[in-house]
């Protein structure tokens, strides 16, 4: 039997063949640069071991929760982020707009730092950065990134050569699908990425300071436990390390069959994040307590988080490390495996959310959005400002954007449009591990006012004080200007007709699975939609 | 390494760790309905 949305020319959806698929690309999606180079410091700055109980905290009622919200949303209404809340509600289409687009902002420069690590890995072998920290800090930003300030299109032709090709590798595992594409990447650099990763942890254990290094890291404070600020801190970290809030839990869902365990899936996710965030933790924190033991100058003031972490701190210690050289192969490879599973999940958000607006191929969908994306990476990241660039949207995007929408998302959904028992019954309908009345508490009261806590402080922050000091222009363009265009994008994208005969209100009844025939029975759902009763044979 | 700081290192990875081993134990145990399994006794979060 045709289903009615083959019927009307619409083609089938993509699926992941087996939820393990799913489950592979969410942990790829998941686990990012985020792990290795925020995580350490944020648990070393707010209590170190002691970090252990808001992290877990954050982990069991904001992590998990919002995760499975995603999941709920995506497989639910078996859309991209704006199908889906169009499905919702004609008035909630601009939220996924607005996800799409932080993550179009995201990925424009996310995939420059993959470049920087290729660069670097190639760097390795001969470790032109020099010995000292001072010597790779002058050689980062002087020397490899040119670095400069204000409006420009300087280009560093080494870094947009390997711009180039990570975007050629991203655009061509999208062009190749959701299950060979993306679960076929999954399945190949997530256990490499580990397997790799627990090698390089394993050999920092033995070098000279790593003991001193762990003391640094996992000591308690407890006093810091009563401040506020570092219980932030943990739902921050828990927040955008997970990939929750933007659209990529929700597409990577929306492509399971009708009958997946969700929150199953959900768990092994999220503790797997967790687990090697702690993993890149000790490794880290191992190696540097080695860089602080050695002659390169370094002391534990001055290594931190961020790119100054892979870019400054590692290449100066893999100089005074025995094996130097392998270990810095061992290490940029990481970051480029971890990146771009990361990458190539934030690209499909946007890919797979145009492809359901215009009802075309993925190819059409990949060339005529994936490219124009990688122009703009092109113009924007390979420059002399293109550090600059990157700092301000990366903070613009991630503590205004995505901070800003999932608290749009959430309250839109659990208040507005009181969508929220729906949801509860239907992951509840498909999954071995059920939600219940504590769930929807965190989705619509704790989680609501942390992320309301985090976004208010950091407006206020921003209007009081130039974020790192940037010129006021230029951070009225690639910071307030680039979230004011967001946000008419998001209207503007919403105004436009969808392609395609698709159901566009309420969850469609049936789609192109064969496996979901009783899918619908028993599940609470509007009237509107009926649940469909075809037998097996029918399917 | 100091103890405090030891015993930490442990409760972290035997929480986290721990708490993987745990995820990954029941997703084994669950299977997708259309595996042929029928889903084992509910837990609520």
């Amino acid at each position: 039997m045709t289903t009615p949305a083959a019927k009307a020319g619409t083609r089938p959806r993509e699926t992941f063949s087996r939820r393990s698929v799913f489950v592979f690309a969410a942990i790829g999606s998941a686990v990012g640069l985020g792990n290795i180079w925020r995580f350490p410091f944020v648990a070393y700055d707010n209590g170190g071991g002691a970090f252990l109980i808001p992290y877990l905290v954050a982990l069991l009622t904001a992590g998990l929760p919002l995760l499975f919200f995603d999941y709920a949303i995506g497989h639910r209404f078996r859309g991209s982020a704006p199908l889906s809340f169009r499905r919702m509600n004609r008035f909630a289409e601009p939220i996924g707009w607005i996800q799409v687009l932080v993550a179009f902002v995201i990925a424009v420069y996310y995939a420059v730092i993959i470049g920087w690590a290729a660069c670097y890995a190639w760097f390795s072998l001969d470790q032109r950065w020099g010995q000292t920290y001072e010597e790779s800090a002058t050689f980062f930003l002087e020397d490899f990134l040119k670095m400069g300030s204000g409006f420009g299109v300087d280009f560093v032709p080494m870094i947009a050569i390997v711009l180039v090709a990570v975007w050629v590798i991203t655009l061509g595992v999208l062009l190749a699908g959701v299950q060979k594409g993306i679960g076929g990447t999954a399945l190949v650099f997530v256990p490499l990425l580990v397997v790799l990763f627990a090698a390089l942890v394993i050999r920092s254990l033995f070098l000279d300071g790593a003991m001193e290094g762990l003391n640094k890291f996992f000591t308690p404070n407890w006093a810091v436990l009563t401040e506020p600020s570092v219980w932030i801190a943990a739902y921050g970290q828990i927040f955008f390390s997970l990939s929750v809030g933007f659209g990529i839990m929700l597409t990577y869902s929306s492509y399971l069959k009708r009958k997946t365990n969700l929150t199953s899936s959900g768990l092994v996710v999220g503790f797997s994040n967790s687990a090697f965030e702690v993993l890149a933790g000790i490794g880290v924190f191992a190696t540097l307590g080695f860089l602080v033991s050695t002659s390169a100058g370094a002391g534990w003031d001055d290594v931190g988080g961020g790119p100054g972490l892979a870019f400054i701190a590692f290449p100066a210690l893999i100089s005074q490390m025995p094996g130097g050289p392998i270990w810095g192969v061992v290490f940029f490879i990481c970051l480029i495996l971890a990146g771009l599973t990361s990458l190539i999940s934030i690209v499909e958000v946007v890919i797979s959310s145009f492809q359901d607006k215009i009802g075309g191929s993925r190819t059409v969908a990949t060339l005529a959005i994936g490219v124009p994306m990688a122009v703009i990476s092109l113009v924007l990241m390979p420059t002399e400002q293109g550090l600059q660039n990157l700092d301000i949207m990366d903070k613009f995007s991630n503590n205004l954007g995505i901070v800003g929408i999932a608290l749009i998302a959430l309250c839109s959904v659990m208040f507005v449009l009181r969508l929220g028992p729906q949801l509860r019954d239907h992951l509840n309908s498909v999954s071995s591990w059920k939600v219940g009345t504590f769930w929807l508490f965190c989705l619509a009261v704790l989680t609501p006012i942390v992320l309301a806590y985090a976004l208010i402080t950091t407006i206020i922050e921003l209007i009081n004080e130039p974020y790192e000091g940037y010129d006021a222009a230029v951070l009225g363009v690639w910071g307030w200007g680039m979230l004011a265009t967001v946000l008419v994008l998001s209207v503007i994208l919403s105004a436009l007709p969808w392609r395609g005969s698709r159901q566009l209100d309420g969850p469609p009844s049936v789609d192109d699975d064969p496996s979901d025939y009783t899918y619908e029975e028993g599940l609470t759902r509007p009237a509107a939609t009926p649940a469909p009763t075809r037998s097996p044979k029918e399917a | 390494m100091d103890a405090p700081a030891l015993i930490m290192m442990v409760l972290f990875l035997l929480v986290i760790w721990g708490g993987l081993v745990a995820s990954i134990m029941h997703y084994v145990a669950n299977p997708d309905a259309e595996d042929g399994a029928p889903p084992s006794l509910p837990r609520e979060l």
